[in-house]
């Protein structure tokens, strides 16, 4: 049956002979995996010929929304942009905030995808039905908050604009892409995708309608979600704090990270936590269709930004020996400007730190230096001097100069900064993650660590474990709603997807989703190469016990790993070399 | 007589208001087609700036149509039989509210007394007092 929500369009845009037409939206495969995460990688899955080089012509760069996208369901309003990863060679769906997710569905479009690439650097401007192409000579080169500035100003305030900056031109497979200056695609290099189409923004504005079954009382309904579940303490607490609040969770814990991961806790974590940091907040602002608003506006000194997260000051503070605030948000603001991921920099930086100190190679910094922590990320963005050699991140870096051990990354994606030995469930849950390491895919230590619903340092139980998480973000990411509706159930997204489309969806068939979207990915990852040899753990978590906190002591034992692995596995289905059978395969 | 009242510290800019507005009032979620349009933004990155379009029952529109067809007790009325869709109301609302569309203008009533965006605002940052 037909199901409202949707625009029930798809958009293409060939950038190489700079042409656009829309086809339908592919509803059959919609019904399977909703939109947003699962139904960009089905797309992709179809479109992709396996074994293309993610930073050649063939790769495809797709914007995909969902059906909840543009209604006010809250925090809705988040849109996947995926392709090939650069950093990986895996499936990338990233998430952004911001208001272009739902302009893209107010332009009439559930998706639109970038194909071939362009002769000279351009941007692409979308008005509802009307597309041009522009150059952007004059933008190629600049950062990307300039470069946002810019189009904003000729443009206006309707327009939202993705864009990236020099580390996306030169196709650094760390770098992002930006929109409402402060809010990112960050992962898996998805900027240098941008970047290797000569395409330095996408400017967009929508004037059109979205429509939902029985518009009034399904309003009326999600007012009242909105009030009663949503804006409730267990969620409001992001409007106050920001994740600036996971920082004393993470450090009560034991898994925030120090000295590149060679421990855990922080004494000196009150030095640069929400308190001091949100002394400084400007303003707030959320995404469109948020109602949360964890956007905190900062001005600390000289340094400005939305943020930072808590992943960005993990990484360019305690893990890199730094307990300076006003350095840890220039550096957040420095590496948005440039257009690199926060999270895959600071770790490539900090494992260099470790590799100075140790005396392995000389990358001319150390453990604390702030000053040069910013200083290399315009190295990194231009691939200049130290920065070449950093560019690469942690994997290539370190089978170059030495320090593997402790190069944390999985398939070439850096780690997020949840310490695996507090945590081990973490280290499946990166291990199996779709896009290398990860933290978006099942978030152990909410089980683990905070809810303390499971013992964090055994395997035991874990491969369940980390499914039902990445089951339970798998439909969210599908319906494309923000992770911070943390009380949000399956039956509330079921209920969701049924009132606005007008098709019943029962609370299994969004596991049916969930289930097809964790599948596909891995297919295409199989399609590859991919498989258990590279659903690893890095080798200082085996080796290394924790010497601080409250997880003091703790090392994973490979064979816990492996055990963990072959858990989830069995969860999935899959052989004992990590691999989808053909009677999941041909289900997809 | 109640009016609406927007403040802008407590603003988030998720447009919630706006997307629930056209729901009740036009059947689908179209900000452009709302009574109400709040939007936050990042001039250049580095100020957080606001467009505030809603309606404070000034009443000019009223005072200023040539052809009555606006009232304004508790609330604004457009009659639209009476309406010529001359766009005067919507030259002279202060806050940009009008909307003229298909030869008639649309103006906010405040949901006859009990505004939908009001209820729906998560932060409280419009009230109607």
């Amino acid at each position: 049956m037909t199901m409202l929500g949707y625009q029930n369009k798809f958009l293409r845009i060939d950038l190489t002979k700079k042409g656009a037409k829309t086809e339908p939206l592919r509803m059959d495969w919609a019904e399977k995996y909703i939109g947003s995460k699962g139904l960009a990688i089905k797309y992709l899955y179809e479109e992709l010929k396996p074994g293309i080089d993610p930073l050649s012509s063939e790769n495809k760069l797709l914007l995909m929304t969902g059906p909840l996208t543009g209604t006010p369901v809250p925090c809705s309003g988040k849109l996947s942009i995926s392709a090939k990863s650069p950093a990986t060679g895996t499936i990338n769906d990233c998430s952004i905030g911001g208001h272009v997710g739902i302009k893209i569905k107010f332009a009439g479009y559930d998706a639109i995808m970038f194909e071939g690439v362009l002769k000279e650097p351009g941007y692409v401007l979308i008005e509802d039905s009307k597309i041009s192409f522009k150059d952007a000579k004059d933008l190629w080169g600049r950062g990307s908050h300039e470069a946002e500035a810019i189009l904003a100003e000729k443009y206006g305030h309707e327009y939202s604009i993705l864009s990236i900056g020099p580390a996306g031109e030169n196709l650094v497979t760390m770098s992002c892409i930006n929109s409402d200056y402060y809010r990112q695609a960050g992962r898996g290099g998805i900027g240098a995708v941008m970047g290797s189409k000569n395409l330095k923004a996408i400017v967009i504005k929508g004037t059109g309608g979205v429509k939902a079954a029985n518009i009034v009382e399904t309003t009326k309904r999600i007012v009242e979600i909105l009030h009663e579940d949503v804006l409730q303490e267990d969620n409001t607490f992001i409007f106050d704090c920001g994740t600036t609040a996971f920082l004393e969770a993470c450090n009560d814990g034991g898994i925030l990270p120090v000295n590149n991961f060679s421990d855990t806790t922080d004494e000196r974590w009150t030095e640069y936590n929400g308190d001091v940091l949100l002394e400084k907040r400007a303003g707030k602002r959320g995404c469109g269709s948020c109602g949360l608003g964890c956007g905190n506006f900062l001005k600390y000194g000289n340094a400005i930004c939305e943020g930072p997260e808590y992943e960005s000051i993990a990484v360019a503070g305690p893990n890199a020996g730094i307990r300076d605030p006003e350095a840890i948000v220039k550096f957040n603001q420095v590496a948005d400007d440039v257009g690199l991921d926060t999270i895959s920099a600071g770790d490539t930086i900090i494992w260099a730190m470790e590799m100075t100190e140790k005396g392995i190679h000389d990358f001319g910094i150390k453990f604390g230096d702030k000053e040069k922590m910013i200083e290399y990320l315009y190295l990194m963005a231009k691939r200049e001097g130290v920065g070449a050699d950093l560019a690469l991140g942690v994997k290539l870096a370190s089978e170059k100069y030495g320090g593997t051990d402790f190069a944390m990354h999985v398939k070439g994606l850096e780690y997020p900064q949840y310490e695996p030995r507090g945590s081990w469930g973490m280290s499946l849950a990166y291990a199996v993650s779709d896009r290398g390491a990860c933290h978006m895919r099942a978030y152990a230590p909410n089980e683990e660590v905070f809810a303390a619903s499971i013992p964090p340092y055994t395997p035991e139980d874990k491969g369940q474990m980390v499914y039902n998480l990445a089951e339970h973000n798998a439909v969210k990411f599908c319906l494309c709603i923000c992770d911070f509706w943390g009380t949000i159930t399956m039956e509330i997204m079921a209920e969701m997807m049924t009132i606005v489309t007008g098709k019943e969806w029962s609370v299994q068939e969004m596991k049916d989703v969930a289930w097809r979207t964790i599948q596909i990915a891995r297919a295409f990852n199989q399609r590859e190469g991919f498989n258990r040899k590279d659903d690893t753990m890095p080798k200082r978590l085996a080796k290394e016990a924790l010497k601080n906190g409250p997880a003091a002591g703790q090392a994973i034992p490979q064979e816990a790993f492996e055990d963990m692995l072959n858990q989830y596995y069995n969860v999935l289905g899959w052989d004992e070399n990590g691999m989808v059978p053909e009677s999941i395969i041909c289900q997809l | 007589m109640k009016r609406l009242k927007f403040s802008k510290e407590k603003c988030i800019g998720c447009q919630l208001c706006s997307q629930v507005c056209s729901a009740m009032k036009e059947g689908e979620y179209i900000p452009s087609k709302a009574r109400i349009g709040i939007e936050t933004y990042y001039d250049k990155g580095k100020e957080i700036k606001y467009h505030d379009s809603y309606c404070i029952l000034c009443g000019i529109c009223k005072k200023k149509c040539p052809v009555d067809a606006i009232t304004l007790g508790e609330y604004i009325q457009v009659d639209m039989d009476k309406c010529i869709g001359c766009g005067v109301c919507a030259e002279v609302c202060p806050k940009h509210v009008v909307k003229i569309r298909d030869e008639k203008a649309y103006i906010c009533d405040t949901c006859k007394g009990d505004p939908a965006c009001v209820k729906t605002c998560p932060q409280n940052a419009l009230t109607f007092e």
